[in-house]
C-alpha cells in the first residue's frame, strides 16, 4: 500500500444554518490523483477550502502527510507541502508574471534572486517567458491559470488542490497543465482536481469522488462512476 | 528603470546634499529643502507601509511626533546628545509601532486605519494636556547638533538620511519583503494560502516604515529646535497622504514626485498666506485623486506607452 | 462617595448619548457600502456651523438651528456620495475600500481648510435650550442643556432603530449589509438606498454637532475630535451594528467620566483609547462585531 498523503474524516462545515460539508472522508496516496466532480453547489470548492485552512472545520480532522493541520490557518498546512489552486487563478494583480510564480519558491525557504532564476525556468515550461515581466492584471485569463501552474513546479508540494484548472483555457493550455499534471503525479504528488470537464480530468485520475450537498455521493473508477445511477441523477437533478 | 538606476538615486541625493551646502543657498530655500526631507521620510515609508504592503495606517505622524518628543526627552532630561538621539529613536519608535501593529493588525481589513487614527488623535490630545512634560503650546527647546545656526550641517545631513531613506527602500522593495508585503496587498488570501506568515510580514512592514518616522521626527526635532504639541495634528498626517497619493501610490518615486510638487506649490502661494496654501494643497490632493486616481506618475507613463514598463517598480 | 459616582455615571450617560448618536450614521453607511468614512466628522462640524448662523447671525430660536444643522449634514453628506465616493464604489479600480479611505481623509482636511477660510479659527458657542441646572435628588447637578441633548439624542437613535426595523428602507439596508451583491439581484437599487443611509448619516452627525454645540464649542477643527470619539466608539461597539454602537456610546461616556473624576480630569481622551485597547485586546470584532467568511 502506498503512503497516504491526505485524509480527512467526518469533516464538516456549516455557515449559519446551511450544512455545506456534512461529514467527508476522504484518503489520497502518494502518487495518486483523484478528481472530484458534482454539480455546482455541492460544496467541492469548500472541502478544498477546509483543507487548505481558508474555512475552519466545525468537526472532523485532517492529517496531511501524517501530520495533524485541523484548524490551522492556511499558512502552515501549506509550508508542509499543501498547495491549492483557485477557481479564477490566484496571480497577485500588479506583481510580474515571474515575481508572482517566485513568490511559491520563497515560501520554501529560498531567496529571492533564487526564487526568480526558477521562476523563469517555470515560466518556460508553461510557456509565459515572453510575458514574464508583465504586470498580472494585463494577462489573460488562461494565462493567469498557467501561473499556478508555474507556481506548482516551483513548489514542489506533496498534495496539491486543483480548482477547475482547465475552466475557460484553450486546449493548448490544457495540454500543457495534463503535462505537468502526471509529471509530477508520477514524480509521486498526490492530486485532488476539481474539474468539469470529465473527459479530460477522467483521462488524468484513477479515482472519482462525487459529491453532491456536502458529501459523497459515489466513488470509484471513472467507468464505475459513470455507470453509477445515483450520480446521474444528481447531475441531472 | 534598472536596478543600477535605483542604487545610483542615494548617491546623488547625499552628492546633492554636499553641493547644495556648499553653494550657499538662501536661508528660505534651505529651510524649505531641509524639511523636505522630513516630509520625504515620511511620505515615503507612508508608501511602503500603504502602497506597497496595503495597510494604511494613518499613525506615521504620531509615530513621527514620539519619535522628536523622545529626542528631547534623551537630549533635556537625559543629557544625551542630538546625535545619539538620531540613532536610538528609530529603534525605540519602531518597538511603539510594533506595539500598535500587535494590537492593530490583529483584524483585517478597516480595523488598522480606525484604529490608528484613534491613536493619533488620542496621543494629540495627551501631549496637550501634559503641559507639565510638553510645556504646552509653549513648546520645548532643544539645543542644535552643532552650535550657532548653520544650514549647511542640515543640508548635509538631509541629503545623507534622504539618500539612506532609498536605500533602505532598494532593499525591501528588490528583497523578500517587498514582494511579501506586495503579495499580500494584492491579495491577502491567496497570500495566506500560498505559506505566506500574513501577520509577520505586516509587522516587519509596520515596524521598519515606524523606525523611519521616528528617524524623521529626530531629525525635525534636530532641525527646528521647538517642539509643540501642534506637531501632531491631522492636517500633517493630510499633508503626508496627499504627497505619497499625488505621486502615485505602490510607485517606488512616487512620494519624491509628490514631495516636489506640493512643497513647490507651497513655495509659490506661501504669500496669499497659511489659511490659502492649505486649501490650495487639499484641493489639488483631492482633485488628484477623483481624476488621476493612481497618480502622477501614472498618468505621464500613460502618455508615454513605452515607457510604462521602467517605471513600473 | 455615592452621591460622586451617581453624579458621575448619569453624566457620563448624558454625555454617551451623545457619541451614539455622533457614531450611529458612521455605522450605517460602513453597513451598507462597507465605506469607512473620514470626513463624517466634518459633517458633524459643518452642521454645528449651520446652527451658528441660523442662531447667532440670524437671529432664530434655538430650535431652528438644531434642524438647520441637521440639513446641512445631511446635504453634504448626499453630496460627498455623489461627488467623491460614487465614482470610486462604480470604477473597476482595484482596493476600492482603500481608496474611499484615502478620498474621504483628504476631502475632510479640504473640508477643514475651507472652513478655517471662511469662519476664521475663533470659537463659537451657541446658546442652549434649557440654560438651567437642574438638581435631581437634591444633591445631584445636572445641566439642563445635557438632558436637553441626551433626550434628544435618544430619540433620534430610536427613530433610527425604527427606520431599520420597521419599514422597507431598513429592511433593504439590512438586505445590504448582510449580501450586497443577493440584495442587488433581488432589485434592491443600491444607489438610492446609499443616498439615503448618507442623509441619514449626515443628519444625525450635524444633530449631534448642535446638540453638544452649547457644552462645547465650535470651530473648524472639532470634526476630527468627533471623529476619534466616533471611531473609538464604533470600534468598541462592533462596525456596522447599529445596537453595538448605541451600547459602547453610553459605555465611553460613562468610562470618560469616571476616568475624568476618579484618576485625573487632565486625560479625558485617553480613557477611551484606553478602553478601545482593551476591548481590542480581548474581542478584536468589537462587543457587538461578527467574524465573517472571508473567502
Amino acid at each position: 500500500m502506498t503512503r497516504i498523503v491526505l485524509e480527512t474524516q467526518g469533516l464538516r462545515k456549516a455557515f449559519g444554518g446551511n450544512q455545506v460539508i456534512d461529514g467527508i472522508d476522504f484518503r489520497l496516496a502518494a502518487g495518486e490523483l483523484v478528481a472530484i466532480v458534482g454539480p455546482n453547489g455541492a460544496g467541492k470548492t469548500s472541502f478544498l477550502n477546509l483543507i487548505a485552512g481558508q474555512f475552519r472545520p466545525n468537526a472532523g480532522t485532517i492529517q496531511l502527510a501524517g501530520a495533524d493541520v485541523t484548524q490551522l490557518a492556511p499558512n502552515v498546512p501549506a509550508r508542509r507541502g499543501l498547495f491549492r489552486s483557485f477557481q479564477n487563478g490566484g496571480a497577485f494583480g500588479r506583481l510580474s508574471a515571474i515575481q508572482n510564480v517566485a513568490l511559491a519558491g520563497m515560501v520554501r525557504g529560498l531567496g529571492r534572486r533564487e526564487a526568480e532564476s526558477e521562476a523563469g525556468k517555470a515560466l518556460a515550461r508553461v510557456g509565459l517567458s515572453p510575458v514574464a515581466d508583465w504586470p498580472a492584471d494585463h494577462l489573460s485569463g488562461g494565462q493567469r491559470k498557467l501561473i499556478d501552474f508555474a507556481r506548482l513546479l516551483l513548489a514542489k508540494p506533496e498534495v496539491a488542490l486543483l480548482d477547475e484548472p482547465t475552466a475557460g483555457v484553450n486546449p493548448a493550455i490544457m495540454e500543457v497543465m495534463r503535462a505537468i499534471i502526471a509529471e509530477m503525479r508520477d514524480k509521486g504528488v498526490g492530486f485532488a482536481v476539481i474539474s468539469h470537464d470529465l473527459p479530460w480530468v477522467f483521462g488524468l485520475c484513477q479515482r472519482v469522488v462525487v459529491l453532491a450537498s456536502g458529501r459523497v455521493l459515489a466513488a470509484g473508477s471513472p467507468d464505475e462512476v459513470s455507470a453509477d445511477p445515483a450520480v446521474r441523477e444528481a447531475y441531472l437533478a | 528603470m534598472t536596478k543600477l538606476t535605483h542604487h545610483l538615486v542615494p548617491l546623488l541625493f547625499v552628492a546633492a546634499g554636499l553641493g547644495l551646502s556648499l553653494i550657499g543657498l538662501r536661508p528660505v530655500v534651505a529651510d524649505l529643502l531641509i524639511l523636505s526631507v522630513y516630509y520625504l521620510l515620511l511620505a515615503g515609508s507612508w508608501n511602503l507601509l500603504a502602497g506597497f504592503a496595503g495597510q494604511y495606517s494613518f499613525a506615521h505622524i504620531g509615530l513621527a511626533t514620539a519619535g522628536a518628543y523622545g529626542t528631547a526627552a534623551l537630549v533635556i532630561g537625559g543629557g544625551l546628545s542630538g546625535w545619539a538621539a538620531l540613532v536610538i529613536m528609530p529603534v525605540a519608535v519602531a518597538l511603539l509601532g510594533g506595539g500598535l501593529g500587535l494590537v492593530a493588525l490583529r483584524v483585517r481589513g478597516v480595523q488598522l486605519p480606525l484604529i490608528t487614527f484613534a491613536f493619533a488623535g488620542a496621543f494629540a490630545v495627551f501631549l496637550a494636556a501634559a503641559s507639565d512634560i510638553t510645556n504646552g503650546s509653549m513648546g520645548l527647546q532643544l539645543p542644535k547638533l552643532v552650535p550657532g545656526f548653520d544650514r549647511s550641517l542640515y543640508l548635509v545631513l538631509g541629503g545623507i538620511l534622504a539618500g539612506l531613506f532609498f536605500i533602505v527602500q532598494n532593499w525591501m522593495i528588490d528583497g523578500k519583503l517587498g514582494l511579501l508585503m506586495q503579495a499580500i496587498r494584492d491579495n491577502e488570501d491567496i497570500a495566506h494560502g500560498m505559506g505566506v506568515g500574513i501577520f509577520r510580514v505586516k509587522i516587519a512592514a509596520f515596524m521598519i516604515t515606524a523606525a523611519i518616522a521616528g528617524l524623521a521626527g529626530s531629525f525635525y526635532a534636530n532641525y527646528v529646535g521647538v517642539l509643540a504639541p501642534s506637531m501632531l495634528s491631522m492636517g500633517e498626517m493630510g499633508y503626508v497622504v496627499a504627497m505619497a497619493v499625488i505621486g502615485g501610490l505602490g510607485y517606488r518615486y512616487g512620494p519624491l514626485i509628490g514631495v516636489v510638487i506640493i512643497r513647490s506649490i507651497e513655495y509659490f502661494v506661501r504669500g496669499f498666506g497659511a489659511e490659502y496654501t492649505l486649501v490650495i494643497i487639499t484641493g489639488v490632493a483631492l482633485l488628484v485623486v477623483l481624476f488621476f486616481r493612481e497618480g502622477v506618475i501614472a498618468y505621464v507613463s500613460r502618455l508615454m506607452p513605452r515607457q510604462t514598463a521602467r517605471w513600473r517598480s | 462617595m455615592t452621591q460622586l459616582f451617581v453624579q458621575s455615571l448619569l453624566l457620563g450617560l448624558l454625555q454617551g448619548g451623545l457619541y451614539a448618536l455622533l457614531a450611529v450614521g458612521l455605522s450605517l453607511v460602513f453597513g451598507i457600502l462597507r465605506v469607512v468614512n473620514f470626513a463624517h466628522g466634518e459633517f458633524a462640524m459643518l452642521g454645528s456651523f449651520a446652527a451658528v448662523f441660523v442662531v447667532g447671525m440670524l437671529g432664530l430660536p434655538v430650535w431652528t438651528g438644531l434642524i438647520a444643522a441637521a440639513v446641512a449634514g445631511a446635504a453634504i453628506a448626499y453630496a460627498t456620495n455623489i461627488l467623491v465616493l460614487r465614482p470610486i464604489y462604480l470604477s473597476r479600480m482595484r482596493q476600492k475600500g482603500e481608496y474611499t479611505i484615502i478620498a474621504t481623509f483628504l476631502l475632510s482636511q479640504f473640508l477643514i481648510a475651507a472652513a478655517t477660510l471662511s469662519f476664521g479659527t475663533t470659537y463659537r458657542k451657541l446658546p442652549g435650550l434649557w440654560d438651567q441646572n437642574l438638581a435631581v435628588f437634591d444633591y445631584i447637578y445636572l445641566s439642563g442643556n445635557r438632558i436637553v441633548a441626551f433626550v434628544a439624542a435618544i430619540a433620534m437613535i430610536a427613530l433610527l432603530f425604527f427606520i431599520v426595523y420597521r419599514t422597507d428602507i431598513g429592511r433593504a439596508w439590512r438586505a445590504l449589509t448582510q449580501n450586497p451583491l443577493g440584495a442587488a439581484v433581488v432589485g434592491i437599487d443600491v444607489n438610492r438606498y446609499a443616498n439615503l443611509a448618507f442623509l441619514a448619516s449626515g443628519a444625525f452627525a450635524g444633530l449631534a454637532a448642535a446638540l453638544l454645540a452649547p457644552l462645547m464649542f465650535v470651530f473648524p477643527a472639532s470634526g476630527v475630535i468627533a471623529l476619534v470619539k466616533a471611531f473609538i466608539v464604533v470600534i468598541i461597539g462592533g462596525l456596522g451594528s447599529i445596537r453595538g454602537t448605541l451600547f459602547a456610546g453610553l459605555l465611553l461616556g460613562v468610562v470618560e467620566v469616571m476616568g475624568t473624576v476618579y484618576i485625573d480630569t487632565g486625560y479625558t481622551d485617553a480613557y477611551g483609547f484606553a478602553l478601545m485597547i482593551a476591548v481590542l485586546l480581548f474581542r478584536p470584532q468589537g462587543l457587538f462585531g461578527r467574524t465573517g467568511r472571508t473567502v
